[in-house]
């Protein structure tokens, strides 16, 4: 095939593949794999929600449900989530964005701990971080949000969440 | 000049040892579908519900895949298919390999959090599928795969950049953001590992506003200038800079530069064909050539 007419076929699969990328980010908030607009680190300064998952060996009713402020202060022992295989987005996102707790939610949430629910009492604290008002200083909140154990989960005042069943 | 000649270079004539480090990447995606496959797919076995589609997850009910093995199954059909592409059996292999990649993808991440660590080993698979379709010489699917590569690979980092200015606005390099960004990365890595404290590189750039904001001044500029990536001229120079990009966003805030995204930028921008050694030709035959 003579050169001008690679350039020229290219080139349109080009442009036809831009359309494609274009309209398909534009359809899908940003991605649609493996195109993207990567808006990652695109809106600064923005308040974020985290979660970190303590053993513990105190029974729901004897936890301290309060906001903590310093890490140190926190109840129990950390549970490594690498230690069960488990990506801490996942979990974060999980616990984030699932708004109605039904059975099959605290099945799904057991799941992501692989067993580490039925063999250890966990208290999951959901973590914020912000900017304060002046924007010098980062403020960070630990709010216990679940305890869960082989035979009971049980949401913190903090969680407001509609739990249904165990 | 026009870009398509620059990126593309069909005019001009390649050494072999340009055409084997080619074909050596290809089969560094080829393997890293592989493996992100069945990666994946044992991942999804564990999952109970959808959180948050994506792609086609959309339109597809992708929880069918969290049971019966039915994930390892659709691994072991990319890989057997993604192998068919990479012989040159089949001529829409790699497309058929992507399309269903995208099903384990939107599958394993349907938990909320988007991950973008194999976007360029997915675009790199595309880039090949279309070459593999438009022409039948391995000459010009390799150029053609090549030149997709660069030119994707270079609108990222710049789309990357003006994601950042849309979605902020020119006060985006502030320091307090990365501040921000830095506390929250530590507790995905306490969460992940149970335990975290931050370097003296970390806690320096903590106790200087007006460094922080370098830093990201300095990134958002190396981003936006991904489009460099195109010329021959500047591609080792960009690849160098992006590099820097990434060893200064581990040693910020802890997350990993060596993985598929730098690795595949760093493959595609250096001239590693020099370092090879001449083959028994010193220009491509056509050694590969698709039989219909």
């Amino acid at each position: 095939m003579k050169t001008a007419s690679l350039y020229k076929r290219t080139g349109k699969a080009l442009v036809l593949i831009l359309c494609l990328y274009a309209s398909l980010t534009a359809t899908h908030r940003g991605e649609f794999w493996p195109f993207s607009i990567y808006p990652m680190f695109s809106k600064a300064g923005k308040p974020w929600v985290k979660v970190i998952t303590r053993k513990i060996r105190a029974q729901p009713d004897s936890i301290g449900w309060k906001v903590i402020l310093s890490p140190n202060h926190l109840a129990g022992k950390p549970l490594a989530l690498r230690t069960v295989g488990t990506n801490r987005n996942d979990l974060a996102n999980y616990i984030t964005q699932t708004h109605h707790w039904s059975g099959k939610a605290i099945r799904g949430l057991r799941g992501l701990y692989n067993g580490a629910a039925q063999n250890n009492s966990l208290l999951i604290y959901k973590v914020t971080g912000a900017l304060d008002s002046t924007n010098d200083s980062v403020m960070v909140e630990y709010v216990p949000f679940l305890y869960l154990s082989a035979d009971t989960a049980r949401f913190s005042n903090y969680s407001m969440a509609r739990f249904t069943q165990k | 000049m026009s870009l398509i000649p620059v990126i593309f270079q069909y005019h001009q004539t390649w050494d072999e040892r340009t055409f084997r480090w080619i074909r050596f990447v290809e089969l560094m995606i080829v393997l890293q579908v592989i493996f992100y496959a069945w990666d994946w797919g044992l991942y999804v076995e564990r999952l109970e519900t959808v959180v948050r589609p994506l792609g086609l997850a959309n339109y597809l009910d992708v929880s069918i895949l969290f049971h019966h093995q039915l994930s390892l199954l659709l691994a072991l059909l990319i890989t057997a298919i993604i192998l068919l592409g990479y012989y040159r059996k089949v001529r829409w292999a790699y497309l058929l390999a992507l399309i269903l990649m995208h099903l384990m993808y939107v599958t394993r991440f349907s938990q909320g959090k988007v991950g973008h660590g194999t976007n360029f080993i997915g675009m790199g698979l595309f880039c090949f599928a279309i070459a593999l379709l438009l022409y039948d010489s391995e000459n010009e699917r390799f150029k053609t795969a090549w030149g997709l590569l660069i030119f994707f690979i270079g609108l990222s980092y710049t789309l990357a950049s003006l994601s950042k200015l849309f979605g902020t606005g020119l006060h985006w390099p502030d320091g307090p953001h990365l501040w921000l960004w830095m506390h929250q990365l530590a507790i995905d890595h306490w969460s992940q590992n149970g335990h975290f404290s931050f370097s003296s590189f970390q806690l320096f750039i903590l106790h200087h506003r007006d460094f922080a904001t370098f830093i990201l001044a300095s990134g958002w500029l190396i981003e936006f200038s991904g489009f460099l990536y195109w010329f021959p001229k500047t591609r080792p120079l960009m690849t160098t800079l992006l590099l820097g990009l990434h060893i200064g966003i581990f040693f910020s805030m802890n997350i990993n530069f060596l993985d598929n995204f730098a690795l595949m930028m760093v493959l595609v921008g250096y001239p590693w064909q020099k370092l090879l050694k001449y083959g028994k030709r010193k220009t491509m035959t056509e050694e590969l050539v698709f039989r219909k």
